[in-house]
């Protein structure tokens, strides 16, 4: 084996070749793409962004409280996440709660790891279709092939 | 003496020198004439009819008298005047009052010594009663800032998407009735 050919076959990222990686990524469309280009740190705020209604929705609390779950959302708005993106998603359902709830317990470094390659993201995204309207709400760069 | 009593003669009220009050002092000469001799009258059945001779009415029979009295007593200026003079009966009738205590005072076996002395004493030295009144009117910087705070969620909650009067209430914050303006 020549060294270039062994080149080609170190793993280049999550189990994937650089050449595999790349023809991934090409392959990629629609809601997928959305979610793999967006950054996982986005990605964990818009997540966050529907347990926050929802503890908003259900939770008695107060004044102070809830200023800080409504600041927090408000923080979220930056580089490419929208203001329209955080006010179009709804509200964590059950389910999805307890999800976000288990990646709580998690030590807070993980917490983040937990959004990469939009893994979460996409099993919420299944049952809270909002976040992928927020996502299209997002303006995207690299722009999403047509 | 039966008839003597009955048809007994009556000198009419003079006018007197005493500053009037307002009632009074509103009437005619007869009118007033005839409340001060309300108070005069010996006995309260017929009152009126003494009264109104007492000032002069002239008549023929009694129950023309009392026809005229019965007009005075519901006049209402009378009546001011009834009412007027009653308070200053009643004014004057204090010394009467204090000399009779004094007098159930000086003796201590008189039924009533205990309710005199009582009396006495609750006007001399009445039971002091203690109303502490808290007034309490929180102008601190917290609730100024509450309210901020509330106006801050509300722009924030829109921004958000989200409705405030569909969040459960707060817990330290009493939502007011709106005004129906």
């Amino acid at each position: 084996m020549s060294q270039q050919q062994g080149a080609e076959r170190v793993i280049y990222h999550n189990g994937r070749t650089y050449a595999e990686h790349c023809a991934w990524l090409d392959a990629l469309d629609g809601e997928e793409w959305l979610m793999v280009h967006m950054p996982s740190g986005h990605l964990m705020n818009l997540a966050y962004a529907s347990y926050f209604k929802r503890a908003l929705l259900t939770v008695e609390m107060s004044a102070g409280d809830r200023l800080k779950f409504l600041d927090g959302m408000a923080r979220m708005i930056s580089g490419p996440v929208t203001a329209e993106a955080v006010a179009v998603i709804e509200p964590a359902c059950d389910m999805a709660a307890k999800m976000l709830q288990e990646i709580n317990s998690l030590p807070k470094e993980k917490v983040s790891h937990a959004f990469d390659q939009a893994d979460l993201f996409r099993k919420l995204a299944k049952l809270n279709p909002s976040l992928i309207t927020a996502l299209e709400l997002c303006p995207q760069n690299p722009k999403r092939p047509s | 003496m039966t008839t003597a009593k009955r048809h007994r003669s009556v000198t009419a009220i003079e006018p007197t020198d005493a500053v009037l009050g307002p009632a009074m002092a509103a009437l005619t000469d007869k009118q007033q004439a005839f409340v001060r001799a309300l108070f005069e009258a010996p006995k309260t059945h017929g009152a009126g009819t003494f009264a109104a001779k007492m000032a002069g009415y002239s008549s023929s029979s009694r129950s023309v008298l009392a026809s005229i009295a019965y007009q005075l007593n519901g006049d209402p200026r009378v009546q001011l005047a009834i009412a007027e003079v009653s308070q200053q009966y009643l004014t004057t009738l204090g010394p009467l009052a204090v000399r009779a205590l004094k007098k159930v005072l000086g003796q201590p076996s008189h039924r009533d010594f205990g309710r005199a002395i009582g009396i006495v004493m609750d006007r001399v030295a009445p039971q002091n009663s203690t109303h502490i009144v808290k007034v309490q009117h929180d102008a601190t910087p917290a609730l100024r800032a509450t309210a901020d705070v509330i106006a801050r969620i509300e722009v924030l909650a829109r921004a958000a998407g989200l409705d405030v009067a569909k969040m459960p209430p707060l817990i330290d914050v009493t939502p007011m009735k709106e005004s129906a303006a």
